[in-house]
């Protein structure tokens, strides 16, 4: 006959013989931790190096950099890092300012023949919300119900489109999700460049160099800037009234810095206190130790510390041990 | 004169060796200087009821085997020291190449991606750490559950309280010494839980970190602490606590043939002592497994410890959960009174709740006697929970009460997981730490009488019932007679080997052939 009891206790029996079996082997499936290979940092470009797109012109030091593009924090190269007040500036055959940085990052403004491509885009998707003169002004005349984005510069444009944030699911939303996008990077462009045209602003949109950047400044900089919101393995968590600091874990370099030079939401926006190098050494971190994690101990589960670590503990451990006394601890029959 | 001749079958050779073989001389010679015979039959002798429950206890003891063993390799490798060292560049680990560490920190991660086997046993230890208060727990709610603590184990109880505030403690200081940005923000909660000790906070917090926090002292005593002085007295109170074990005799569920005046179950030697054998290698194998495949801690993700770094979603483990969770949900109380700040939002929760907690536990059999109805008699039957209904609410509402406050402990966690508001999420666990317990006591009172009516047939199979026309018209319902295996199981003893019932019957006159106690069951007086 069979009882839950007898079914309970060949449940239990069969558990605890597979322990012996796989704790046999978990001995030997420890390796040591073979030499990593290292990338040697290959840095070959100063400041002087050709780092502009082709068929622009670059010009070297902080000189003739339009007035509107700097920010309002003084003439100090530090105070300015993400603006166009850098290393290197790019010009094109008509003048303008279409990329700017230097070997660490490059900022670099969408084509202006995207531009009616752009409004297009941007009357479809964007002016039901923001207004159709990109200004947050509702065509009944109420403002301030949603942002203005005259003036942010491209890389705002470029998070909030490119991570599906924006157009958003829900405008009522406190925070909106990230999702899967709903316009391509190449649309996304368009609207900034249509955006940008209406009054240009920096950051451009960035592309961060991550060869020969340095983990161990990044991980430094990353535990004192970034996971008291973020947490340390990146996973993001609550904050106060529904926001959240979101995961890190699929974000692409490009957002990562679009993020660290605008702020979006409840983020600071890192201008003045960390230079271009800085943002690259983060996020190299962020796209190489936190998106792959080195989880070397065994199963590294989504890095949510004690309380996974505690549940596992109390289920598999104790449980489990529970279950073996339950096999051998009763009276055989 | 055959006794000189030299054996020549077998048989010969097995009657000079005498009826204990060589083995039983060695024995026989010890004892004739060290009087071991007296002892090991207690010790061989020791009857163990057969109930798996009673095994929960000896998690415990074999997960702090487990400590001891990798401790002890991790002591091989861990420099206790703040110093600070720079991590070689040629380190697998890339984020750290070239960082300037604590040696705390560096021998930790050294040992996990340098040393053969110490990332194995790190995980070990601290899985261990994990199992060892988490069966502390689940014991002691077998032993509270069926009031094995009643008189005369008021003393044992102490002792195993004292053990669950030892274990939990060490396991603090444990998980402080690899100086990484998680326990570093954990030793920093701890100074700010001993500022807030009135009157001698201040002086209590400079004295533990010889200075202001952090200092430079702290990692190297707590390490001290850590690996000698709690061990030590938790090794001598796992000591005290056998031998109260072994003096007092074990308690017993009621069933066939037992009282108040005998214990029935196996013996130590032949039977017991191969299941718990086997018992200490599975504790062994669990953890093994989850110090293999399940990593735990791993700090070269979080990095050194630095006052000015800090990473959110930090939480302790698991047995220090509910600490945190009250921190988390008290309200911000806090005072100022004769230019002196009164941090009672700190005080409160982390001071005043657990000294609250632990001598409520302590003082539970002299509570029991004197507000839930308990008596001073002397019991060596456990109770059925359901039998005592005021103690198992009162149980089960105090456990909800520490599991709130644990959950309440992940509050970040949860917001995050569900898309909750982080602010619905604490005033929801600050109502429910309030009302769960109160509704704990109630319904589980309610469910112990409701069980209590189940009477005799409580865990028989239900029996059907034979329904009869008689000539007259009538029907008659009588029950069914009882089949093979409607019996109840776990009140009946284990049969012991017909080999040994055979060898204890001829041997002893303790052994009692009771005509209610089961066959082969080794009965004994107290």
């Amino acid at each position: 006959m069979v009882t839950m009891r007898a079914t309970l206790k060949k449940a239990a029996a069969g558990f605890s013989l597979s322990i012996v079996g796989l704790a046999a082997l978990s001995f030997l499936a420890t390796p040591l931790e073979s030499g990593a290979s290292t990338k040697i940092a290959a840095d070959g470009l100063g400041a002087t190096a050709q780092i502009c797109p082709t068929g622009t012109t670059q010009v070297a030091g902080r000189v003739g950099v339009p007035a509107n593009l700097v920010n309002e924090n003084g003439d100090t190269a530090k105070k300015n890092a993400g603006t166009a007040y850098s290393d290197v500036q790019c010009y094109n055959a008509a003048g303008e300012l279409v990329a700017y940085g230097n070997a660490d990052i490059l900022y670099e403004l969408p084509s202006s023949a995207l531009i009616p491509l752009g409004q297009q885009l941007y009357m479809q998707d964007c002016a039901s919300c923001h207004g159709v003169h990109a200004d947050g002004v509702l065509p009944n005349g109420t403002t301030g119900n949603y942002p203005d984005l005259t003036g942010l510069g491209p890389a705002t444009i470029n998070f909030w489109v490119t991570t599906g944030r924006m157009p958003a699911a829900n405008p009522r939303d406190v925070q909106a999700m990230r999702r899967q996008p709903r316009l391509t990077v190449f649309q996304s462009n368009a609207i900034a460049a249509w955006v940008n045209s209406l009054q240009p602003a920096t950051p451009y949109i960035p592309s961060a160099n991550l060869n020969g950047a340095n983990l161990t400044v990044g991980q430094d900089l990353f535990a004192l800037n970034c996971a008291a919101c973020h947490t340390i393995t990146g996973g993001g968590d609550a904050l106060a009234s529904s926001t959240y600091a979101p995961s890190l874990h699929v974000a692409t370099p490009t957002q990562i810095v679009d993020a660290i030079r605008t702020g979006p939401g409840n983020m600071p926006r890192f201008t003045g206190n960390l230079t271009d190098s800085q943002v690259r050494d983060i996020t190299a971190y962020v796209a190489e130790s936190i998106q792959k994690p080195t989880n070397i101990g065994g199963v590294g589960m989504g890095g949510l510390g004690p309380v996974a670590e505690g549940f596992i503990g109390l289920a598999l451990g104790v449980g489990g041990l529970m279950l073996v006394s339950f096999w051998v601890g009763d009276r055989s029959e | 004169m055959t006794a000189v001749l030299k054996p020549r079958t077998k048989r010969q050779a097995k009657e000079a060796a005498g009826p204990y073989g060589k083995v039983g001389d060695a024995v026989a010679e010890l004892d004739e200087r060290l009087g071991i015979a007296k002892g090991g039959r207690t010790f061989l002798d020791k009857i163990f009821p057969d109930h798996w429950s009673f095994m929960l206890g000896e998690i415990a003891l074999y997960s702090f085997v487990i400590l001891l063993i990798t401790g002890i390799f991790l002591t091989l490798y861990f420099v206790p020291s703040q110093g600070l060292v720079k991590v070689p560049m040629n380190f697998p680990y890339k984020p750290l190449r070239g960082d300037t560490v604590s040696q705390a920190f560096m021998s930790t991660i050294n040992m996990s991606f340098n040393v053969r086997c110490g990332l194995l046993m790190r995980q070990m230890h601290h899985w261990a750490c994990d199992i060892f208060v988490g069966a502390i727990v689940v014991h002691m709610a077998r032993v509270f559950f069926t009031g094995a603590f009643r008189k005369p184990r008021e003393t044992n109880w102490l002792v195993g309280t004292t053990l669950l505030i030892l274990a939990i403690a060490n396991g603090f200081l444990g998980y402080s010494l690899p100086d990484d940005l998680v326990s570093g923000t954990g030793i920093r909660i701890a100074d700010s839980i001993m500022l807030s000790v009135p009157v001698v906070g201040s002086y209590l917090s400079y004295f533990v970190f010889g200075g202001n926090f952090p200092g430079q002292v702290v990692i190297a005593r707590f390490f001290i602490i850590h690996v000698l002085l709690v061990p030590l007295i938790i090794l001598g109170l796992v000591g005290a606590h056998l031998a109260l074990l072994v003096r007092q005799k074990h308690t017993q569920f009621p069933g066939k043939g037992r009282t108040e005046r005998n214990v029935v179950g196996s013996p130590m030697f032949p039977v017991f002592i191969f299941k718990t054998q086997g018992f200490l290698f599975m504790t062994f194998g669990v953890t093994a497994l989850l110090g293999a495949f399940a990593q735990i801690n791993p700090i070269w993700q979080f990095g050194q410890y630095i006052p000015s770094n800090i990473s959110y979603a930090v939480q302790p483990d698991w047995y220090m959960g509910f600490l945190d969770g009250l921190l988390r949900i008290f309200p911000a109380w806090e005072w100022n009174a004769w230019g002196h700040t009164i941090p009672f939002e700190v005080t409160f929760p982390a001071v005043i709740f657990p000294g609250i907690v632990f001598n409520v536990a302590m003082a539970w059999p002299i509570l029991e006697r004197k507000f839930f109805g308990g008596d001073n008699e002397i019991h060596h039957l456990l109770d059925r929970p359901r039998d005592v209904p005021k103690r198992t609410a009162f149980g089960v509402a105090f456990f909800a009460l520490l599991a709130t406050l644990f959950v309440a402990s992940s509050t970040d966690v949860l917001a995050n997981y569900f898309h909750v508001s982080l602010n619905t999420v604490l005033w929801t666990m600050r109502v429910l730490t309030i009302l769960i317990p109160l509704i704990a006591y109630p319904v589980t009172y309610k469910i112990c009488r409701e069980l209590q009516g189940g009477g005799a047939n409580m865990g028989k199979r239900k029996r059907p019932n034979d329904v009869v026309r008689t000539a007259e018209g009538e029907y008659v319902a009588t029950q069914a007679p009882v089949r093979p295996g409607d019996v109840h199981h776990e009140l009946d003893a284990t049969p012991v080997p017909t080999f040994i019932a055979a060898a204890v019957v001829a041997e002893a006159e303790e052994v009692v052939e009771s005509s209610d106690a089961t066959t082969g069951a080794r009965v004994v007086d107290r």
